[in-house]
């Protein structure tokens, strides 16, 4: 009888206590936010510092050495670098990065050996963006190619021409070399 | 004739009003609900989503009307018509105001819980119909749902009855008065005991949470609307929320003094300097804002309890709503006989009562400030966002 009474009693307090507790929500400021068009603050601000959104590259700073896309271990990098005219070392041909892949390990940007120097979250030449807007309709529409197109074709046409200039001066230095060594060989007859 | 057309006319007004109510308070229902789970709700379309059962109307009428392949046709077509149609009747009796009702019913109360049960029937056919298990599942479990809680209503309704010596609503709402004092729920403790007994079984009768079993969305896939889908689909739902409504009403009827306001019910001579129709209009109003405060109730109970399992549901029933109805339904005759009204005791216990649910209502308004305090939050009482 006991345990009868007391069942009653607690249905009606918990009840009681459960129905407070909403109640309380009910006077309370949604936690949800409007997103995207009611919004009062744009969200990137609201993000957390070390917010991985999409990848980003400066080409400027990046300086092709390929570490990022081997260190991806799904292929998302896609890139290539070559000679230019009047630069030391390599540069960019194409820089493609397939956001749809991406699983924002860090892995890449950890590999990243170029650095501008600073201290801040993008300081290597490829980093996160806090921006995570970006959704297309296609596969394709999710692959960015940081170096368009034509410009890559240039730049590969460029490389490619002096690639073949650096060849042919190698061999005319292997040429002149053999020559070279040719002449200081004694000298048998025969044409050089 | 003339009558007949008079009848329709009222009838169909009835209708569209009941419907248009259905609807807004479906949209009201999600917007508190949001609100109790820190979300937004419902609040693009119109002027803060004003609009948005509209636009899901919309959208129902457009869906295809589908038909199982093995169901049985005509069965599978009238039955939301069917509850649609117990629940619109249940509000005939009712009396929104002295004069605004559609029949003043000598066996009213009678009326409204034959009506009730009434309902079952277009949902045990909906659920048969569909040939589906889990749809047949949902009716039958309906159906002894509602034959249980039909019980425990009754006994809460027949111990109104015999304190007001009559099943017509409008004697009911008569034999109460304007102030708490004078409301059936304090009037004495088994009248009390009759309110919970009436508004918990109204709940299990209307399928709401916590006694959702019929439904019950995350096993029965929905219960007996499972393979219902456009229009008739949305009258299944248009009769939930229109029972809301019933709810509200009943529950104020019987228990809360009705839409009378500092005047007596029904003043066929109205004193010098009343308006009669001012009067009507005022009580009309109080009517409304009694029910649509009981319509709120049952919403926030549904935002915040989770289901019963079957065997609770029972357990409910037989083992603490029957047997507590059937000893307070002898008790309020004992009470009767040994105390009349207006005595010294009886005014008392009403006084004591009525005190009693005061203080629970300033407890519960410390116990939610409680609530605020421990989470910190600041006080956004606006209800838009
Ligand atoms: S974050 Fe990870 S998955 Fe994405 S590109 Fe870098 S290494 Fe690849
Ligand atoms: S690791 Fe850094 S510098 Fe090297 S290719 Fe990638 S982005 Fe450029």
């Amino acid at each position: 009888m006991i345990i009868y009474l007391k069942n009653i009693w607690e249905t009606y307090a918990t009840v009681f206590e459960g129905m407070a507790i909403t109640f309380s929500y009910l006077l309370q400021r949604p936690i949800t936010v409007q997103y995207p068009d009611r919004m009062k603050e744009s969200v990137p601000e609201t993000l957390p510092e070390k917010y991985r959104g999409r990848l980003m590259v400066d080409t400027e700073l990046c300086t092709a050495c390929g570490l990022c896309a081997k260190a991806c271990p799904i292929d998302v990098i896609e890139m290539k670098g070559g000679r230019a005219e009047g630069k030391k070392g390599l540069r960019l041909i194409y820089f493609n990065i397939y956001h749809g892949k991406c699983m924002y390990c860090n892995l890449c940007v950890e590999a990243c050996p170029a650095e501008d120097g600073e201290e801040d979250e993008h300081h290597t030449a490829i980093y996160f963006k806090k921006n995570f807007e970006g959704s297309s309709y296609t596969l394709n529409g999710l692959v960015e190619q940081f170096i368009p197109p034509d410009e890559a074709r240039r730049r590969l046409k460029e490389s490619e021409e002096i690639a073949a200039k650096r060849a042919a001066a190698a061999a005319e230095t292997t040429k002149n070399s053999e020559a070279k060594q040719e002449s200081d060989k004694p000298k048998d007859g025969g044409d050089v | 004739m003339i009558n007949l057309i008079y009848m329709f006319v009222f009838s169909l007004v009835y209708l569209l009003l009941l419907a248009l109510t259905a609807g807004i308070l479906t949209y009201v229902e999600r917007r508190i609900a949001g609100r109790m789970q820190s979300r937004i709700g419902p609040n693009r379309v119109g002027i803060q989503g004003i609009l948005q059962f509209i636009a899901d109307l919309i959208k129902g009428v457009q869906k295809e009307d589908i038909i199982p392949a093995d169901a049985y046709a005509f069965l599978f077509k009238i039955a939301p018509y069917l509850v649609f149609m117990g629940v619109f009747l249940t509000l005939v009796p009712i009396p929104f105001g002295a004069y605004t009702l559609m029949e003043d019913l000598d066996v009213g109360i009678y009326y409204v819980l034959a009506m009730a049960s009434y309902v079952v029937i277009g949902l045990m056919i909906g659920g048969w119909a569909s040939n589906n298990k889990w749809s047949l599942l949902g009716g039958m479990r309906s159906a002894a749902q509602k034959i249980s809680y039909e019980i425990p209503a009754a006994l809460g309704v027949f111990i109104v009855v015999i304190m007001s010596g009559s099943m017509n609503f409008q004697k009911i709402v008569a034999a109460q008065g304007a102030s708490p004092v004078d409301w059936f729920v304090f009037r004495n403790p088994f009248t009390f005991i009759a309110f919970n007994l009436f508004f918990i079984a109204s709940l299990a009768e209307g399928n709401r949470v916590p006694f959702d079993i019929p439904e019950a969305e995350s096993e029965l896939v929905s219960g007996y609307n499972t393979e219902y889908s456009g229009m008739r689909f949305l009258f299944f739902f248009l009769a939930e929320w229109g029972n809301l409504v019933v709810i509200g009403a009943l529950v104020t009827c019987m228990f809360f003094g009705g839409g009378s306001f500092w005047y007596e019910w029904k003043i066929s001579i109205p004193a010098p300097g009343r308006d009669p129709i001012v009067f009507e209009v005022l009580g009309f109003l109080w009517f409304l804002f009694k029910t649509f405060f009981f319509v709120f109730v049952i919403i926030w109970i549904r935002w915040t309890l989770p289901r019963l399992r079957i065997d609770q549901l029972m357990d409910i029933c037989w083992k603490y709503m029957v047997p507590i109805g059937l000893i307070s339904s002898l008790g309020i005759v004992i009470w009767m006989y040994f105390i009349p009204e207006n005595s010294t005791i009886d005014r008392i216990v009403r006084l004591t009562l009525t005190s009693l649910g005061a203080i629970t209502v300033l407890y519960f308004k410390y116990r939610v400030y409680k609530n605020l305090k421990i989470t910190k939050a600041t006080i956004y009482a606006n209800p838009f966002v």
